[in-house]
């Protein structure tokens, strides 16, 4: 019997050992769970998936071949920037390609972005179908020359 | 169950225990901050992207193109580079100099006299690559790259270059232009038949010529049986028979000697080419015949040796994430730092190309670097 008394906190001497030591542990799991809360949070940000797919992007375009279509799959890109609460038409230009400068630029966040360049000297176009990222890469003087 | 008395429990609210929370969380948000925010360098592999870019351009099958000793093909427009982002302020840099065999240099792109500085990284030349990757590690490398089916005969590839003293990727190239790893490939056909000299198995064996010899039974079906069905003796009797074409015309072949050989090319077009073929080019074109008729390859070597270049073989030097300070020289001609890459590729590689209508051995030597960092930018 004594046993469920302690169990159930009515010895008065046992309530004022074991409330020090229970919040002793949840505070102790506030702060680590917190602290793992950041690390997670830092893993998924926006930023690191801007730089990533920015680079790969360049990387890809850099290695690409005039009159290639590239398929790459954004749904992890697409799912953060929907977190991010951007607008369907925003959704649209988070990854823009501007063929003047070589420079992409991806933005996954009201904030800002990230840009990076390749060095071919192509027109690349980009778009979105569903969740796959379609690169279009052309000649520059090819795109000239229909434009005309 | 231990209770703790009082006294420990009170304790356990400690000033020091805020101390070590603080220090563990401070220490983890730091080195995540850190961590991630910090930028992922590829500058090493946008140096080696524009070196293979820059190679697959202007060097095609092992031969340089035309027009570029001459200078009259502009790189830019001939890889597609944007020539804006490699002048002075750009991110990128590239160096090309062609020199011929006597080491003499025929070619630079950079008219400024730029000057490099080479931190060796362990590779410097060719026998430093076969000591740091073996050759089997070589071979296996390059079938695994090209996806080819040869995986299966890489030991004894190894084996018989040792045994012969040729090249292994040589032997791999010539192997995947034959018959393309396939062990029962065959040249028979109902007008070409084993009489007519069709040929059998990896190394694509000429029946007619070749069984009753090397240990193989001179019955036509049961020769042709073991060519299709025992691929290490295939490879073997391909690799010696290629060892004694080093030696077709004395080593030395000249248009008089094909003109006087009965079976050999007698059509100008081709007397030429194949007159200008030495050593490996030379043992090439011996083991695929040197006709020129309507059924002869006569791009053979050519085809061989551009599947070698390929697979890597003809790459002399490789130093990869060296240091490159590129240095030019001020009006005093005191030289100066005018560039710093700490990332850049450096690769040589052994060149065909065409001066004067004759075919000359050069080296090329492309320098590549990236010095792009990306940009994070914020909107208000």
């Amino acid at each position: 019997m004594r046993k469920i008394d302690i169990f159930r906190l009515n010895n008065k001497k046992s309530e004022s050992l074991i409330y020090p030591t229970v919040i002793f542990i949840i505070l102790n799991i506030l702060f680590f769970s917190i602290l793992l809360l950041f690390v997670f949070k830092s893993s998924s940000g926006a930023l690191i998936y801007e730089q990533v797919y920015a680079k790969q992007i360049a990387l890809i375009i850099d290695k690409a071949k005039p009159d290639m279509e590239i398929s790459i799959d954004f749904s992890e890109g697409i799912e953060i920037a929907k977190k991010n609460k951007l607008s369907e038409e925003q959704l649209k230009r988070i990854v823009e390609i501007d063929s003047k400068t070589n420079k992409i630029i991806v933005s996954l966040s009201n904030k800002g972005g990230y840009s990076f360049k390749y060095f071919p000297d192509y027109f690349v176009s980009s778009d979105f179908k569903e969740n796959q990222l379609i690169l279009n890469i052309k000649e520059k003087e090819v795109e000239n020359e229909n434009s005309e | 169950m231990r209770i703790l008395n009082k006294k420990g429990a009170e304790k356990l609210f400690s000033i020091w225990w805020f101390f070590v929370l603080a220090i563990v969380g401070g220490g983890i948000t730091i080195g995540v901050l850190m961590h991630y925010s910090a930028d992922i360098d590829v500058r090493y592999l946008e140096s080696d992207i524009l070196h293979d870019k820059i190679n697959d351009c202007l060097v095609n099958q092992g031969f340089l193109i035309n027009g570029l000793i001459t200078k009259t093909v502009d790189i830019f427009n001939k890889c597609n580079l944007e020539k804006s982002l490699f002048e002075e302020e750009g991110d990128f840099y590239f160096k090309i100099e062609i020199s011929d065999k006597d080491n003499k240099q025929i070619f630079s792109n950079d008219e400024k006299q730029v000057f490099t500085e080479e931190k060796d990284v362990g590779l410097t030349n060719g026998e430093e690559i076969d000591k740091k990757f073996s050759d089997l590690d070589r071979v296996k490398k390059a079938i695994k790259e090209k996806n080819s089916a040869c995986a299966p005969y890489a030991d004894r590839i190894v084996e018989s270059s040792n045994k012969y003293g040729i090249d292994s990727l040589l032997i791999l190239s010539l192997m995947m232009q034959e018959s393309n790893c396939k062990k029962d490939a065959s040249s028979e056909s109902q007008i070409f038949g084993f009489e007519q000299g069709a040929s059998y198995g990896l190394m694509q064996i000429n029946g007619k010529n070749e069984c009753g010899k090397h240990g193989l039974d001179s019955d036509k079906e049961k020769c042709k049986n073991e060519l299709f069905n025992n691929p290490e003796l295939n490879i073997e009797i391909g690799v010696k028979i290629l060892k004694s074409k080093y030696n077709d015309f004395g080593g030395k072949v000249t248009e008089e000697k094909l003109l006087s050989c009965e079976k050999c090319c007698h059509d100008s077009n081709y007397i030429k080419k194949y007159a200008s073929y030495t050593g490996d080019s030379l043992a090439l074109r011996g083991y695929n015949g040197w006709g020129c008729g309507k059924n002869a390859d006569t791009n053979f070597v050519e085809n061989v040796r551009g599947r070698y270049n390929e697979l890597g073989g003809s790459i002399l030097t490789s130093n990869f994430e060296t240091e490159c300070k590129i240095q030019e020289e001020n009006e005093d001609g005191e030289k100066i730092e005018a560039k710093y890459f700490p990332k850049c590729t450096i690769k040589k590689e052994n060149i065909l190309y065409y001066e004067s209508n004759e075919i000359k051995k050069g080296v090329i030597k492309i320098i590549t670097a990236s010095n792009q960092e990306g940009e994070k930018f914020m909107i208000k």
